[in-house]
């Protein structure tokens, strides 16, 4: 699949922080991809870096092969925009807010809004001014889906919401962008675990990893090794794809993090010739990323 | 086009109530600038802020700085916004003021089609000298506690300007040349403030055009030394074609009229020496008005002082005697007062002529007269109105008075200068010029008297053995010493 958009050895430095280090980003188009990482990782400065609202300070990002700092309003009618910290104008109502973009977007789909804006509970005389943070977000949410967009960029939509109105919110979204490539950024892996088809892990301005979930699940394992009797001190040549690797007595436990049935039985069996039991877990995507995280970390 | 009246229709809504208070402050201004002789009062200050207001708000509406702000991710055509927010302040600033200008004009008693060019120039410098500094202004701030707090310095520092500025430099008022000045600033602010809208408005550079700005009142701050006052002058005498046989004018120290000059302490280490000039051999039927003095004075052992006074003042127009005042510090005049000094210098003057009189009716409707506009005669005051613009014409008003079967002529001894500017309007918000002299009592007759001015000119003079002391008989300096 072509990249709908990318990160071509993009950097962002404020003053003496380097925010963004060399960053290589790539979303497939139909893609719904995670950003994740810590806060301070550097999710938002990419967003606003590819919406042209900051400059890089070295390299690029493209937005359907265009140079972000070039993007044009035509292809602002086919990108949309969901940020927690984005300010709207508050002295309009839902109503006049959504009959205000109207006018901008060629596609607007009309009975699509009034459907968004009936399915979110959002009532049409209700001042900006008085909609709560999770109503806020839905309203943004549907200001972006109704002109039925081809990118939508979503900058920790969930965060500090209920879970119903995330819920909600993540129902609006799935069942109103089957053919949008989706580029959400967050802190928190459980949000987006359940619709991303692929991830990116950020940190410390640097892209760790970037794949589709399947193959990232695929490829991450829990592993513990039981041995007959008391296993000798661990080889200092373990292979490099075994992360957080922990030895007690006779059960050693790690992270595959590239899992292949017959490769890694055969890999263990070769190290640990006395295992007497071996038992393989698959991950849940939150641990993947405490894993990464830590390993990150302890190499840093 | 679309978008543009899209966003201008939204502006119109959110700003409904700022609008009609602007409004009804032009309404006010209207009636009071129709109604009241002295004019609109201080509803002539309330109008600018009004409209500070109202552009700093529309632009705000859409702000530039920053990186939340929602419509910064939407379909927006720059140059739609930039020409919702130009159709905005037009319409409710521009349109407002050209309407009541015409409303204040016409009920003064002057004609609409007569006064077009300076109802259209009062619009231009509106746009120039204070809507577009106001909206690069707004551009570069993202809310009105920063614009206010941008404004409140901004006035600071022009206030510092003036109140800085050295009158022994040619002061900060140049009188009928002040329009030089004018336009000179006013060109580099709207020349900067364009820069600023469409970069801002085309790039969103807010670093950038912030540093235009600030570049924009270091060049303010150094305008006194990037346009001297003789620059300005030999403009205005560039602009003025008449060609005047003018090579018999001769100036040199008035020694019949010693006992006009004198010595006194002109401030902290400085003495003034006030000397008279007498200024002969004029063209037939004119009169000149000085307008600027350089003298260097020039002690025996080669020390100079150079002094650059600005229009000499204690000018008497029938005897044509100028006077020139000689600031200089005390430790040089302590030096050279007793002793012969050389005065060498330059005389920047204006000569009128073709003097007109047109009586006034006692207690009559106006007049229009050549050079001054609609004069009239009643009961307390002799009033004339100029629309847009003073008159470059020397006006004085005449009276004839009745003593007791005894006519006696005489003027109300003000000479009223206007500026040179060849432009239709003035830099002021009230389109009618007012001015009026109190009308002594049992005058049988009025007439204003105008001259219209003919030629800009400079003249060299050398005036030697010139011992200051002697100027200071009759002074309080003198009297110390």
């Amino acid at each position: 699949m072509s990249p709908i958009l990318q990160t071509i050895q993009l950097s962002k430095r404020f003053g003496k922080t380097l925010v963004l280090n060399q960053m290589e980003l790539s979303v497939p188009e139909g893609s719904v991809y995670g950003l994740l990482g810590p806060n301070g990782a550097g999710k938002s400065t990419t967003l606003q870096i590819l919406m042209n609202l900051q400059q890089p300070s070295s390299g690029r990002a493209e937005i359907f092969g265009h140079d972000s700092r070039r993007i044009s309003p035509q292809d602002f009618t086919r990108i949309g925009y969901v940020a927690e910290s984005q300010e709207t104008p508050n002295w309009m109502t839902v109503g006049s807010f959504m009959a205000y973009l109207q006018p901008f977007y060629p596609n607007w789909d009309t009975s699509l809004a009034e459907q968004l804006l009936y399915q979110f509970d959002l009532p049409l005389d209700r001042g900006l001014r008085h909609l709560s943070r999770g109503m806020g977000m839905k309203l943004l949410l549907a200001a972006s889906l109704a002109f039925r967009p081809r990118l939508l960029l979503m900058d920790e939509p969930f965060s500090a919401l209920d879970p119903l109105t995330r819920d909600e919110l993540i129902e609006g979204l799935l069942a109103n962008a089957e053919d949008v490539s989706i580029l959400i950024a967050s802190h928190d892996v459980n949000e987006i675990e359940s619709f991303a088809s692929h991830i990116g892990y950020l940190e410390r301005g640097r892209l760790q990893f970037s794949e589709e979930m399947a193959s990232l699940a695929q490829r991450f394992r829990e592993v513990e090794v039981t041995g007959a009797h008391e296993f000798g001190r661990l080889r200092s040549n373990l292979p490099a794809s075994w992360l957080n690797t922990e030895q007690c007595g006779s059960l050693v436990r790690f992270i595959e993090t590239q899992f292949e049935q017959e490769r890694t039985i055969c890999e263990i069996r070769r190290l640990f010739q006395n295992a007497s039991q071996i038992a393989v877990r698959a991950m849940p995507l939150r641990s993947i990323f405490v894993t990464l995280a830590k390993a990150s970390r302890k190499a840093a | 086009m679309k978008q543009a009246l899209h966003i201008f229709k939204k502006d119109v809504r959110h700003f409904r109530y700022d609008i009609g208070l602007t409004l009804l402050v032009v309404l006010a201004f209207c009636i009071a600038g129709a109604r009241n002789m002295r004019g609109p009062g201080s509803l002539a200050f309330a109008l600018p802020v009004c409209w500070w207001f109202l552009i700093a708000r529309v632009i705000h509406a859409e702000a530039l700085p920053g990186n939340r702000q929602f419509w910064l991710t939407r379909p927006y055509e720059w140059k739609s916004l930039l020409g919702a927010k130009i159709l905005f302040i037009f319409s409710f600033v521009n349109l407002p003021l050209l309407v009541a200008d015409a409303v204040i004009v016409h009920s003064t008693g002057f004609s609409l089609t007569g006064n077009t060019a300076g109802l259209l120039w009062t619009q231009a410098l509106l746009i120039v000298a204070f809507v577009l500094p106001v909206a690069a202004l707004s551009a570069i701030t993202s809310g009105l506690p920063e614009l206010l707090v941008v404004t409140l310095l901004l006035i600071v520092i022009a206030l510092a300007r003036v109140l800085t500025s050295p009158m022994i430099h040619w002061g900060f008022y140049w009188m009928q040349l002040e329009w030089v000045k004018t336009y000179y600033l006013v060109a580099q602010i709207a020349a900067a403030a364009l820069i600023i809208l469409f970069w801002q408005y085309a790039r969103r550079k807010t670093f950038a055009t912030r540093i235009v700005a600030a570049a924009t009142v270091f060049v303010f701050l150094a305008s006194g030394a990037l346009l001297p006052w003789t620059a300005a002058f030999a403009l205005e005498t560039h602009l003025s074609s008449r060609n005047l046989n003018s090579s018999a004018v001769q100036i040199k120290l008035d020694s019949n009229r010693k006992w006009l000059g004198r010595i006194y302490i002109g401030g902290r280490d400085r003495v003034v020496a006030e000397l008279p000039l007498q200024i002969s051999g004029l063209p037939a039927g004119t009169q000149l008005q000085p307008n600027g003095l350089t003298v260097t004075v020039r002690a025996s052992d080669g020390e100079t002082w150079v002094v650059k006074q600005p229009a000499p003042d204690s000018f008497d127009f029938e005897n044509s005697i100028t006077s020139l005042q000689a600031e200089m510090p005390t430790a040089f005049y302590a030096k050279v007062r007793s002793q012969p000094v050389q005065l060498r210098g330059t005389l920047y003057f204006t000569l009128y002529g073709g003097k007109r009189s047109t009586p006034i009716p006692l207690n009559g409707g106006p007049v229009s007269v050549k050079g001054a506009g609609l004069c009239s005669a009643g009961q307390r005051y002799v009033l004339c109105n100029s629309a847009f613009r003073t008159q470059a014409d020397l006006i004085t008003f005449r009276f004839l008075q009745d003593l007791g079967g005894e006519a006696r002529s005489m003027t109300d001894g003000i000479s009223r200068i206007g500026s040179y500017s060849p432009f239709p309007a003035d830099l002021h918000i009230d389109p009618i010029v007012r001015f009026f002299s109190p009308r002594p009592n049992a005058i049988s007759a009025v007439a204003v008297e105008t001259w219209e001015p003919l030629a800009h000119l400079e003249r060299d003079f050398e005036i030697n053995g010139v011992r200051l002391d002697s100027f200071a008989a009759n002074s309080a300096l003198a009297r110390m010493q």
